[in-house]
């Protein structure tokens, strides 16, 4: 094992040494931060697809040798070659990629250069454990780490201590955000955001004064989980009001679309129309957003042109598209960033007969970053499909490491220093600049 | 030994069930420590099943929650028997938004309530065949010409060993997986039961856990029984059970061990604390209420750690709010109140259960507690019914006795700071007469929310 992990780090080293371009700021960032390129209150959105979605049919191969490994491994899941959307060629092969048929959306976004594809995202050691790789991803850790918070939980605990400034889409806070003290707002529906009276003996003001008093004491009498609810019930009740205030009613290119993901980033378009073109200054004051969307785990029925696969696909880039089409609409778009990313990819070869193939855990994968401030086009290969260099024999084999890819948001972005928020430099990648 | 007081025995109803009233309390502390710990696990499995048809409907699913919570809610002598069914549904976490099935989820329900204190062993086989399970985790198509390594992965990982041992050291291969869930082949779904399929089964030899040199070697595994469980499925359980960690301890008891003290008491617990808990465990065979009972007696149960470094999930803030202050219901709305809260029974947010801690107090869910406080205390119908006179002394004549018999209600009126329980008391705006029905109605039940928002009623 030892020796594998070795060799392995070593190939992979040298595998981004050629990859990633020499760049001014690579030097600049070992001694500090280099030239802030992200405006001062720049708004960052993490899409996270859970699951593990499967990358190779998520950006597959048109052409070359690489497509025909490709159609031998996946008898029943291969994407036609004509169906695909050319994005132009691989950056080391030379040959075509193309996005899933169902993107259509989001290629239209691609061609105008407002997507980057960064390809063959992973890190040393993958688990296959959907759990630990979440934890990995959304800690920013190594995979001989435990996970203790979250990177960007770190980055606020740098930048933004105890601001309310995020927002997490779901009722459920992502470990994504745990940190020392960070301080993140988490509802599934805006309209969540109040409280409660008794309707035949209406109290509310003076129900409200007492919680506000309590949670005071709370907050600077207590210790341990006591105070920390305490200081959230106090956050709490100071954005009521202004979050109540955000409206979800008005003409959004995400209202017609279906499924989660519209609904959770039409939350987070509205907070930030309310924020910069409704009213001022900035009363919710939200910049960083996260969201979900579930279901990527296809170990079965994955589906090729159709299925469960191309409806999520279809479901990510209609709603991206529309997202990216308010921010534009309403003068912001040079302020957001939007990145998706999931856990892991998936196996290259499919798992069952014509009825039920699937594809079991894999490893490395394609993410999306979109926005006008993104430099569009596919950065990285399409990691070897055949399988003598392929992980263990069977997965696509990383060549850059995620937390590259948080480092190059967190500097060029975020304007930080991603050097102690990850424990450690890693080299910028070109979708930002 | 710890001093056997009301202190200490609210705190163990409260872990080891749904909290208890006055009334428990004194029952339990009479008992004194053993034989309390001794009546609270050694329960023998209930047949009890909710209902559920083989179907997805939504208002059939929400009886079955709602069968569900009432069971909670009045528990007595099987309380510890329903948290198990809790836990049991944590750890074997089975999502019917994929099942898509009630009957399949109410079966499974059923078999975490007969087996859920017994032997672990037991609850494990009949996991690996629960329909419910099959479906969730893709055993019913996982065939030996087409193994799915779902199930097989998430059995090592999450129901039995975990991915490394406490020392970090990995407890398992990608090829362990793969062996494994060839023994695991061979299981369908027939009439709304989980039934082998010889035909369906990987009968070859099969290799477990060989790159460690303190496993077990290879064995054959692969004779088929002709019972409802293949021979080579009860032995990958036990060849699972007999995997010895980095320090040549067995790995599953002290997962197991690790699992319930992070339920039941805190995060984090030593090694040496884990190691106290799983002598009888073991000596026993497996036996899950020996696990339990070496949790409940432990010195460092009572320890102030394990009393205030937990979140309650929202089934225990819930049922324990209804419990301590005797309201009644017909749980026909709770399972609404409990999906904002974050925790939709039977529909978990994946397999691995749902995520405990801090995150149960997100903005989002801790508003959504406040929600059904705010219900509870203001229940005037079946559905929630609350009775003011029946929670406070009407005869009182100050609002700092009124708050704090509230306060002692809940069982949180020694960890409340001083200046927030004077907020509670200046909420009632200088109230004496507390027969006044503006004041039962308005401020008391106005208080009893107010009191449930507290952070100390989160905690336990």
């Amino acid at each position: 094992m030892a020796t594998t992990r070795r060799e392995f780090l070593q190939r992979s080293a040298a595998a981004a040494a050629a990859l990633v371009a020499p760049h001014p700021i690579m030097q600049a960032m070992m001694g500090g931060v280099a030239n802030a390129m992200g405006p001062a209150d720049a708004i960052f959105v993490l899409v996270q697809l859970e699951g593990g979605n499967d990358g190779l049919n998520t950006v597959a191969p048109i052409d070359g040798p690489q497509r025909s490994i490709y159609e031998t491994k996946r008898p029943n899941l291969k994407i036609p070659a004509v169906n695909l959307l050319n994005i132009g060629a691989d950056p080391v092969t030379g040959d075509d990629l193309g996005l899933h048929p169902s993107m259509s959306a989001l290629k239209a976004l691609y061609d105008l250069g407002h997507v980057a594809v960064v390809n063959g995202v992973g890190y040393p050691g993958q688990s296959g454990s959907h759990f630990r790789s979440e934890d990995i991803w959304l800690g920013g850790i190594s995979s001989s780490q435990n996970f203790s918070s979250g990177w960007f939980g770190r980055y606020l605990d740098v930048d933004q201590p105890g601001a309310l400034v995020s927002f997490d889409c779901d009722n459920t806070l992502s470990p994504l955000f745990f940190g020392d003290d960070s301080n993140v707002l988490a509802f599934k529906r805006l309209s969540d955001f109040a409280l409660p009276d008794d309707p035949l003996y209406p109290d509310l003001p003076a129900k409200k004064a007492t919680l506000q008093d309590a949670y005071d004491a709370e907050a600077t009498d207590t210790s341990g989980l006591q105070m920390t609810v305490g200081v959230s019930g106090q956050a709490l009740l100071s954005k009521l009001d202004d979050y109540q205030a955000v409206s979800t009613s008005w003409s959004s290119n995400l209202n017609g679309i279906a499924g989660n993901l519209a609904a959770r980033l039409k939350q987070v378009a509205s907070i930030i129309r309310h924020d910069y073109t409704l009213a001022s200054p900035n009363p919710t004051g939200a910049r960083f957003f996260h969201v979900r969307l579930g279901g990527f785990d296809t170990h079965t029925k994955q589906g090729a042109l159709a299925g469960r696969q191309a409806d999520l696909l279809f479901q990510v880039s209609q709603a991206l598209s529309a997202f990216y089409g308010d921010m534009v609409a309403l003068g912001v778009g040079s302020k957001v960033l939007t990145m998706t990313f999931s856990e892991f990819g998936r196996r290259v070869s499919e798992n069952g007969g014509p009825a039920t193939a699937g594809t079991d855990h894999g490893a490395a994968s394609p993410l999306f970053v979109v926005g006008d401030p993104v430099v569009g086009g596919v950065f990285g290969r399409l990691p070897a499909l055949d399988t003598a260099q392929l992980e263990n024999g069977r997965n696509l084999q990383w060549h850059t490491d995620f937390r590259s890819v948080y480092a190059t948001v967190i500097q060029r972005w975020l304007n930080a220093d991603p050097v102690p928020i990850l424990g450690g430099a890693f080299p910028m990648q070109g979708f930002l600049t | 030994m710890v001093v056997w007081n009301e202190e200490n025995v609210a705190h163990l109803l409260s872990r080891a069930g749904f909290g208890g009233n006055d009334k428990d309390v004194s029952k339990y502390l009479r008992y004194g420590q053993s034989v309390a710990v001794d009546r609270l696990v050694d329960v023998k499995g209930s047949p009890s099943k909710g209902p559920g048809k083989a179907d997805f409907d939504k208002d059939d699913l929400s009886s079955l929650r709602a069968w569900w919570i009432k069971r909670m809610v009045k528990a007595s002598t099987r309380r510890v028997q329903e948290k198990m069914c809790l836990y049991w549904h944590d750890h074997f976490a089975t999502g019917v938004d994929v099942v898509k099935n009630n009957l399949w989820m109410s079966k499974q329900n059923a078999t975490f309530r007969l087996y859920g204190l017994g032997s672990f062993r037991t609850l494990c086989i009949e996991i690996t065949r629960d329909a419910a399970m099959l479906d969730f985790l893709d055993g019913r198509i996982s065939t030996a010409t087409k193994p799915n390594e779902n199930y097989g992965r998430e059995f090592m990982e999450l129901f039995a060993l975990g991915v490394s041992d406490l020392n970090g050291v990995d407890n398992y291969t990608q090829s362990d997986v793969e062996e494994v869930t060839r023994a695991f082949t061979g299981f369908e779904v027939v009439s709304d039961v989980g039934t082998f399929n010889p035909a369906r089964f990987d009968g070859g030899n099969k290799t477990f856990f060989a790159t460690k040199p303190h496993q077990a070697g290879p064995a054959n595994f692969g004779v088929v029984d002709t019972a409802q469980v293949p021979l080579a499925t009860n032995n990958a359980i036990d060849a699972i059970f007999a995997h010895r960690d980095s320090d040549g301890e067995l790995t599953m008891p002290r997962f197991l061990a690790k699992k319930f003290w992070e339920y039941f008491a805190y995060p984090a617990p030593t090694k040496a604390l884990l190691d106290e808990l799983t002598p009888d465990f073991i000596a026993g065979g497996f036996i899950i209420a020996d696990l339990l009972r070496a949790v409940f007696m432990h010195d460092e149960f009572y320890s102030t750690a394990a009393k205030t470094q937990s979140v309650k999930n929202p089934c225990e803030f819930a049922v324990h709010a209804i419990r301590a202050l005797g309201a009644s219901t017909n749980a026909k709305g709770l399972p609404d109140y409990f999906e904002e809260m974050g925790m939709s029974l039977f529909e978990p947010p994946g397999v691995n259960g749902w995520a405990q801690g801090k995150s149960w107090l997100s903005s989002g869910q801790f508003l959504a507690r406040v929600e059904f406080a705010q219900a509870l205390a203001a229940g005037r119908s079946s559905e929630l019914k609350l009775t003011p006179k029946k929670v406070i002394d009407s005869r009182l004549t100050s609002a700092a006795a009124v708050t704090d018999q509230l306060l002692g209600r809940l069982g949180i009126a020694s960890h409340v700071p001083a200046d927030a329980r004077q907020a509670l008391i200046d909420y009632f705006g200088g109230a004496t007469n507390f027969n006044d029905s503006t004041v039962l109605e308005k401020k008391v039940r106005g208080a009893i929310v107010l009191m449930l928002a507290l952070p100390e009623f989160q905690i336990h």
